[in-house]
């Protein structure tokens, strides 16, 4: 009998709720009281909180997402903490979904804040987003939120150090990313650190380093060609309205740049970089 | 079970009981077809679609975006995640003309990559379909707000539709603050035209996809409609076509390719290192390890009633990869003449040269002739996610839908106690009125589940008592 209802039963389909959290390690703000239960989605029931906009959080492998509201006079907001597992994942969605220049934030690794919606912060393998729900988010008042949120968090409050892989000569500052997947368009180039970098004029770059985690190098299709230069095989292809992207493995891993006009800015961009 | 037997024909159709037998044991186990199995197909596997890439493929087919009058490309473009801006402009240079975002995708990286793009683009040949939450307490000066900040980060004066994001409720539709908000923005020129999206509800007890979309069909003030369309997820879907197709409002399709090829088991004892890592996330933050495995129990479990509902499809199809997989899936969705356009994620170069091929393009009578008979057979095998069909047809309102999600916790998650204690709370409106009940459930259920005997057996599994000896 139990084996033909498992049968029968085992067949609904239905998704999950969100768990009830834990309430204890939510961040607890001095002058904001909660004024919600918490909530813990995880990557496959994430849509069910926020719609199509989770897949850019399971594509950088969120391990949870806890979210409660917290009030304060006529403020309401709803906080979001988003453990990526990493600090380079969460740097990644940050950086993604950043829409503007930060502010210094002590124990942080980045924020954000915009009148009078929205604000975020990012710090280790913590990325919060905090959204307005009722009532103005100001400058200050998100600054402070954020602020105390930072120092509740646990993880360090500097850049991942998989940036370090980045040459700093030339390279602008504030413009490193982290793209897990088609980087530059391309399905190939996946798990990719990069950065504009300057050196031709006004005109800047991009300088891009493979995590050496992924295996690029050998997966490089076809498409790509491939031609010898100072010792080193360049593969390199053309990426619709972009120019030229090449690529090398060095000690170090498989380093890039793009945006080349021709085969020599490509290569003279190559030895500039990797140098 | 020989491989073969899994959809073995009779003469030139399908034996759907043997179909029933075997799709059913396959959705309840997964086991019997292995990763090694070869599955029968109705032609050679990577033949089936035209996978291969091709850079010289254009949009082949157009399909009048309801009411609206846009002749939408059947493939569109959906925009998350949209990771590069170049995407777009190469979708636009291969013909397609209708591309989906939201204010919430990328919190607002997706609007502005399209926005990127527009230089690039002639605006008078695109139909730019963007959206945003609308929350109850919103006016529409909130909404109007919001709207310019799209129109911003889209680098463009309009759009031509501004859709309410996972709408949420029927009574949502009436949301005063965004009539009175579209209202504003269609006389100042900023939007042509208003639409809904939705994917269903997280909590069963919400309204369905079904019920919220078919009323925003009918509702008269919307002109387009965004729903989930794939080969497992239609039934409702077909029922919102049918409505904008009375009501002429335009059908986009979005979670065009769900379905897993393969899961990771899960053996609490010989956890993989990619598992042990999850139940460190919570064991870390204080969580006993116990809790923390129940947690990944239910997450493998939801991964393979995924993997187990596909199964049908990949067999028959022969596909072998995720990307096999979502093509065939496209392809089974942009067949509809009823839907509009598909909006794919082309989240690189890549994809559009393979998706676009497939514009224009007929699955053959065979296949889709397969597909109707794998549905009739998987009808009446289980109860439909977000799906409240049946509600309102049972005499004392026993809440059937929560019931099966009890009793799958108990069975498909091992969460026995939780289960039965769920049940126990439901009290006077549990399934024990099914016993003596002289109502007539058995046609409620619009995908044939026979509702009595169904209540009747996970109540005895849920209060460990034996009705049916």
């Amino acid at each position: 009998m139990k084996r033909i209802l498992s049968l029968a039963v085992s067949i609904v389909a239905v998704s999950l709720l969100a768990c009830s959290g834990q309430e204890s390690d939510f961040p607890q703000v001095a002058g904001w009281t909660r004024a919600s239960e918490v909530l813990t989605y995880e990557a496959d029931n994430l849509w069910e909180y926020i719609n199509g906009a989770a897949e850019l959080f399971v594509e950088y492998d969120v391990q949870t997402c806890r979210t409660a509201d917290l009030t304060s006079g006529d403020v309401t907001v709803t906080v979001d903490l988003y453990d990526m597992g990493t600090p380079l994942n969460a740097f990644g969605v940050f950086n993604r979904e950043s829409p503007g220049k930060g502010i210094p934030l002590p124990q942080a690794t980045a924020a954000v804040v915009s009148p009078p919606y929205q604000a975020l912060l990012l710090k280790g393998a913590t990325y919060v987003k905090v959204n307005a729900v009722e009532g103005d988010l100001t400058e200050t008042t998100g600054r402070e939120l954020l602020a105390a949120v930072a120092a509740t968090l646990s993880g360090q409050a500097g850049y991942p150090s998989e940036l370090e892989l980045l040459p700093e000569a030339g390279r602008v500052a504030g413009s490193e990313g982290y793209q897990r997947e088609g980087f530059l368009g391309l399905r190939e180039l996946t798990d990719c650190v990069y950065a504009e970098y300057t050196g031709d004029g006004d005109r800047t770059w991009q300088g891009f380093a493979v995590l050496p985690s992924a295996s690029v190098w050998d997966a490089l299709p076809d498409s790509w060609d491939s031609l010898e230069h100072n010792g080193l095989t360049v593969r390199y292809r053309e990426i619709p309205y972009r120019g030229l992207v090449g690529v090398v493995q060095t000690g170090t891993g498989v380093m890039g740049v793009s945006g080349a006009a021709d085969q020599t800015e490509l290569l003279s961009r190559l030895e500039g970089f990797i140098s | 079970m020989s491989d073969d037997s899994h959809c073995k024909r009779e003469g030139d159709s399908i034996s759907r009981r043997n179909f029933v037998k075997v799709g059913g044991a396959t959705l309840a186990g997964g086991a019997l077809l292995g990763p090694g199995a070869t599955p029968a197909t109705v032609r050679g596997g990577t033949g089936l679609f035209p996978y291969r890439p091709r850079q010289d493929a254009r949009i082949q087919r157009h399909r009048m975006l309801g009411r609206t009058g846009w002749s939408a490309s059947d493939i569109g473009m959906g925009s998350v995640p949209l990771r590069e801006t170049a995407v777009v402009r190469y979708a636009y240079d291969k013909g397609v003309n209708y591309f989906d975002t939201a204010e919430g995708y990328g919190n607002g990286a997706a609007e502005r990559a399209i926005g990127d793009a527009m230089q690039h683009m002639d605006r008078n040949k695109i139909f730019i379909a963007t959206k945003g939450r609308v929350n109850a307490e919103d006016s529409a000066a909130t909404i109007v707000e919001r709207v310019r900040h799209s129109l911003e980060r889209l680098q463009t004066d309009y759009v031509d539709a501004y859709s309410i994001h996972a709408v949420g409720s029927v009574e949502a539709l009436s949301h005063s603050g965004y009539h009175a908000a579209i209202a504003q923005l269609k006389a100042e020129g900023r939007v042509r035209f208003t639409g809904v999206s939705y994917h269903g509800p997280g909590d069963p007890q919400g309204p369905s996809m079904g019920d919220v979309l078919t009323a925003a069909a009918e509702d008269g003030r919307f002109d387009i409609i965004l729903l989930v369309y794939n080969f497992m997820n239609h039934e409702e879907s077909d029922r919102i076509i049918a409505a904008c197709k009375a009501n002429n409002v335009g059908t986009t399709a979005m979670k065009t390719a769900p379905g897993l090829l393969r899961y990771q088991p899960l053996d609490p004892d010989n956890l993989t290192e990619q598992q042990e890592r999850y139940v460190e996330r919570f064991t870390s933050r204080g969580q006993s390890r116990e809790a923390a495995l129940q947690r990944l129990e239910a997450q493998t479990q939801r991964q393979k009633d995924l993997y187990d509902r596909t199964r049908p499809f990949v067999e028959r199809y022969g596909l072998q990869t995720e990307e096999q997989l979502r093509l065939g899936s496209i392809h089974w969705v942009i067949q509809n003449p009823d839907m509009h356009t598909a909006c794919i994620a082309f989240t690189n170069f890549d994809l559009v040269d393979k998706v676009i091929p497939l514009s224009g393009t007929e699955l053959g009578s065979a296949e889709l002739r397969m597909l109707q008979e794998c549905r009739l057979a998987l009808n009446d095998q289980y109860c439909r996610h977000g799906c409240a069909e049946c509600r309102g047809s049972c005499p004392h309102d026993v809440p059937v839908s929560t019931i099966m999600r009890y009793a799958y916790y108990y069975e498909g998650q091992g969460r026995e106690k939780a289960a039965m204690s769920l049940y126990s709370d439901l009290r006077g409106s549990d399934a024990s009125a099914c016993h003596n009940c002289a109502g007539d459930c058995s046609g409620a259920c619009p995908y044939g589940i026979d509702i009595l005997p169904k209540m009747l057996q996970v109540h005895d599994l849920l209060t460990l008592t034996s009705t049916l000896s």
